[in-house]
């Protein structure tokens, strides 16, 4: 007949037994690895001067690094808080293509942040890109000579 | 030889070794795959319980879990009888009732509640005597709804029965609204109806404008004007009243707080947007995860997420790429969410990091086209995935389960967590809807919902469930008819940077509604598996009823049922005589609901049963289609269907409509619904009005000088009397022509023209998306039935261009301006009611 210590002993190897087991298993699953992998917002600038703005469309492209982007943002002024759209089928070919406008509220001159594109980072480099405007324009629809950059905050 | 001191060492060092191990591989213990057990789960406690007693006293817990066995054994047994007794009230059956109510004070003669009940089903009893007895008597009965607070309820000894007057709408205490409507007329089944949903019927008209009480009171009052001689002392003459029990459910906490939804419609296409409000309730960071449905074709095509003030747009995806950026995102703290689809009409939501206190919003914005059925069009939001069966070699099924039970206990890829019978989440949901249809709205009509309607023209109607009317348990249906039967604008179009796309909306001539069939095989196919019982098949078994009764004697037909197999009445046709239609009747009525829902077994004994090539062939299958493997169950139709048309029945309140809609495309036929508050009566007569006349068959549309190309789908499917079908397709100049459809009815060549007139009302911007969600189906289609494995490729091709949801994409959110604090949290799955009218005992898995 098996003493209570015996059945003591073999709960416990049971026990370890188990817990070795499960450990093992769950180490030999494949586990998602994102320690090489960031997320940062890209801010997209225009400086008019004194012109008021209604419309923007522009292309951003990757020009060095990988970046994919995963989401998009309105700007910091009233007029284009809400998010503008993008060209999904140039997206599908790798490109950025960006638009909005807005004739309702009042429009922003000068320096604003008219858009944020939250992008996902793969590796160490920190990823450069090229924009380009396509149309900057104003409530009547007239082409405005303004400036348009990008930041990118990168706090790794 | 066996060293006991050895052994010992050996298995506490293991120890020592094995639970660091454990605990380091296991992180924080908030791996992808945890699911937390919030508050109100009862998974939270499922582990913790050990046996407290030591093991020396066995005898003592041996009695401990006697009596707790028996104890449970009469809660069975009480739980049981309440139920049984809320059955026979809802049936208006209140004498039994009241005998189970007496069973049940029987085994507990404490029982406040069933105490409490007895006397309510006295007092309908009561009343259903007099009411009887004053409708002999040629009495009117007067019957007004009151909202009452739930404060102001007196114990149920003291009621003192308020007078009304007829039509009064006086508020009789401050704060509480009286509901007076005149209702004069409304029988005991429209008594009953409101004591059972606590609800007003619909088919009387009734509104509750600004409802908002805890209660709902129907007083029944005798007309006094005319002499009421009393049953007895205790019936009252002055009125009666039928009170709902008031609900004391447990609330359980869940990160989804409320859904809007807000649609507009143009024409035949709603625009709808959704917006899932959720929050974290708990004190600790969650990720929400939440199935839910949409309608079937609708094309999901922008996906917004908003955090505090600040809104941004998903992005669409390849599906596994999504996945990745989202976990990525969830894993480094940011706030993100992935929206995937499981079935073109179940989709998974999955919210990550939020904080404690926290809210975000998640839109989802579609397009679809309307039905058109019968002469009504029909706008249909789903607001709950019904329980589905999963034959057991399935591991891509839908199961239901538990609120509660771990991810991953059912061995399917999605789960859907139901909340038991008495378990309320504070999820509820508004929904309105904006009718432009260009032409006058003739009527208008929801069995699904209470609705408020408001007229701005004869053309446009807002309407909106009411306010006591939220719980998301049931699809809302609603309907309309304009004049003339067909919108203004049958043609719509849209130009982008692309070209230009069309629908339009073909309805069937004239002319076929003139001619008359050829001699039918029925074949009936009722599901009787464990989601039919009560209700539903109660239901199907009426429509069945109504149907046989009106089959014609040169007619035959068949009755097979099927749930973890399948049988049938007879081994071949059987000739419509009034003999064999009493013996089908018969048959009929001793078919009850219970086990799977093996419906591959019911397809293969109705489509491989021998067929009589004399008659046309119609099986008509009654299911709420709570399935999980639908696409083998629409690969097996496709293969078996021969000679068969398929027009099918689907029955509840939140039947899924992909499979039924999908069956009856592939079966060539059509399908009808009948809700929960509908009557079988009128969808069965409109089934025979739509099979009475032959169809429109072999149609080819000559689209004049429009230029098409890729028209979808692109064999027109056969027209049938009152339905229509949509045609959607790519065009180089949409300019005003004729269309010319043909099609042969029977053997007779037929010809008609539709004129196509473009203008400012006929453009809508979701044609495009529409289109593309068009093509995205037909080529899903092809590739479960068999077609080239490339076809994948066009579909993610198609489904990245348009920006559209499918099965090879998704849209991902990310926040990435901003970090939460912590790991990234444990996951609450949003667990959901079932559908009303559908039992839980027999639909839902649960662990013990």
């Amino acid at each position: 007949m098996p003493t209570r210590q015996n059945k003591m002993t073999i709960i416990i190897l049971t026990l370890c037994f188990t817990a070795l087991t499960y450990s093992f298993g769950k180490a030999l699953e494949p586990q998602a690895d994102f320690s090489n992998v960031r997320f940062v917002p890209v801010d997209i600038i225009i400086d008019s001067a004194d012109k008021s703005i209604a419309a923007y469309q522009f292309e951003l492209k990757v020009t060095s690094g990988i970046a994919k982007l995963s989401g998009v943002e309105g700007g910091d002024c009233e007029a284009f808080k809400a998010p503008g759209y993008y060209d999904p089928k140039a997206l599908n070919h790798g490109r950025i293509i960006l638009a909005a406008f807005n004739l309702d509220k009042s429009l922003p001159s000068g320096k604003f942040r008219c858009a944020r594109l939250h992008f996902m980072i793969s590796g160490d480099q920190t990823p450069e890109f090229e924009i380009t405007p396509v149309v900057i324009a104003d409530a009547k629809g007239n082409k405005v000579k303004a400036d348009m950059t990008y930041r990118l905050t990168d706090r790794d | 030889m066996f060293n006991l001191r050895k052994s010992i060492f050996t298995g506490l060092l293991l120890s020592l070794l094995a639970i660091p191990a454990f605990l380091l591989i296991q992180g924080c213990g908030n791996d992808i795959n945890s699911t937390v057990s919030a508050p109100g789960d009862t998974a939270a406690y499922q582990g913790g319980t050990s046996d407290e007693h030591g093991s020396s006293d066995t005898e003592a817990i041996d009695k401990t879990r006697d009596s707790a066995r028996e104890a449970a054994q009469e809660v069975q047994v009480i739980s049981t009888l309440f139920h049984t007794a809320n059955k026979f009230a809802e049936q208006r059956r209140f004498q039994a009732a009241i005998d189970t109510i007496d069973r049940l004070l029987s085994v507990d003669p404490y029982n406040e509640q069933a105490k409490y009940l007895r006397n309510m089903y006295s007092q309908a009893l009561l009343w259903q005597i007099q009411h009887e007895k004053s409708r002999n008597a040629d009495h009117n009965v007067t019957m007004h709804l009151m909202a009452v607070d739930k404060d102001l309820i007196p114990p149920v000894e003291k009621i003192e029965y308020p007078t009304v007057e007829k039509g009064s709408a006086k508020p009789i205490a401050a704060g509480q609204g009286i509901v007076g409507y005149d209702v004069s007329g409304m029988d005991g089944g429209v008594m009953a109806q409101m004591y059972s949903f606590g609800k007003a019927p619909i088919n009387n008209q009734i509104v509750l404008n600004n409802f908002n009480a805890d209660e709902l009171w129907v007083i029944a009052k005798v007309d006094t004007a005319k002499s009421v001689v009393p049953v007895d002392d205790n019936t009252p003459v002055s009125g009666c009243c039928v009170v709902k029990l008031p609900d004391n459910p447990e609330e359980v906490p869940l990160p989804l707080k409320h859904t809007d939804v807000t649609g507009n419609i143009a024409g035949y296409i709603a625009t709808v947007n959704v917006v899932q409000q959720f929050h974290n309730p708990y004190d600790t960071k969650i990720e929400a995860r939440y199935v839910f449905p949409l309608p079937q074709n609708a094309a999901v095509n922008d996906f917004l997420m908003t955090v505090g003030d600040r809104t941004i747009r998903g992005v669409i995806r390849e599906k596994e790429e999504a996945k990745q950026i989202y976990e990525a995102a969830r894993s480094r703290g940011h706030v993100a969410s992935l929206l995937t689809q499981q079935r073109p009409n179940i989709f998974t939501q999955k919210v990550a990091n939020i904080e404690p206190g926290k809210a975000i919003d998640i839109n989802i914005k579609y397009f679809n086209t309307l039905a058109y059925k019968d002469g009504w069009y029909e706008f249909v939001f789903p607001m709950v995935v019904g329980p589905r069966f999963n034959p057991p070699h399935t591991t891509d099924g839908i199961a239901a389960v538990a609120h509660g039970t771990p991810d991953g206990t059912s061995g399917q890829s999605t789960e859907v967590h139901y909340l038991k019978p008495d378990q309320r989440s504070g999820h509820d949901i508004s929904l309105a809807v904006n009718i432009d249809a260009g032409v006058k709205i003739e009527d208008l009509e929801c069995s699904s919902h209470i609705i408020e309607k408001k007229y701005n023209s004869d053309s446009r109607v807002n309407v909106q469930i009411a306010r006591n009317d939220t719980i998301p348990n049931k699809d809302f249906v609603l309907r309309y008819k304009v004049a003339g039967n067909k919108v203004k604008t049958g043609i719509m179009t849209t130009t982008d940077d692309n070209g230009s796309y069309f629908t339009m909306m073909l309805y069937p001539p004239e002319s076929i509604s003139q001619l008359k069939r050829v001699p039918m095989e029925m074949i009936f196919v009722l599901d009787c598996s464990g989601s039919m019982n009560g209700f539903p098949i109660e239901m199907s078994k009426k429509a069945i009823n109504r149907a046989l009764k009106r089959l014609g004697p040169d007619d035959s037909f068949q009755i097979i049922r099927f749930s973890n197999n399948a049988s049938q009445l007879g081994p071949k046709p059987i000739e419509a005589t009034q003999e064999n239609i009493e013996k089908g009747l018969t048959y009929l009525e001793g078919l009850h609901g219970g086990g799977g829902t093996m419906m591959i077994e019911g397809i293969k004994a109705a489509l491989d049963f021998e067929h009589d090539p004399k008659r046309f062939r119609i099986v008509s299958f009654m299911t709420d289609g709570y399935i999980g493997n639908e696409a083998e169950i629409l690969k097996a139709i496709s293969e078996k269907l021969g000679e068969s048309r398929i027009f099918s029945f689907g029955i509840g309140s939140s039947p899924n409509r992909y499979l039924l809609d999908r069956m009856a495309a592939i079966g060539q036929g059509a399908v009808s619904y009948i809700g929960h508050n509908d009557s079988p009566i009128e969808p069965v007569d409109n089934f025979y009005e739509t099979i009475a006349h032959p169809a429109l068959t072999d149609i080819s549309i000559d689209f004049g000088d429009m230029q098409v190309a890729e028209v979808w789908p692109p064999r027109v499917p056969d027209l049938f009397a009152g339905r229509a079908v949509v045609i959607t397709g790519r065009c180089k100049s949409p300019k005003n022509c004729n269309i010319t459809v043909g099609g042969k009815v029977g053997s007779l060549d037929q010809q008609y023209t539709v004129p196509a007139e473009f203008s400012d009302n006929t453009r809508h911007d979701g044609i495009a998306a529409i289109w593309a969600r068009k093509k995205i189906e037909i080529l899903n289609n092809l590739l479960n039935t068999g077609g080239p494995t490339d076809l994948s490729n066009a579909i993610l091709t198609t489904a990245l261009s348009y920006n559209l949801m499918s099965n090879y994409t998704s849209f991902v959110a990310v926040d990435s301006a901003t970090v939460t604090s912590g790991e990234h949290g444990v996951t609450v799955n949003v667990s959901v009611p079932v559908p009303e009218g559908v039992k839980y005992e027999t639909t839902v898995q649960e662990v013990h």
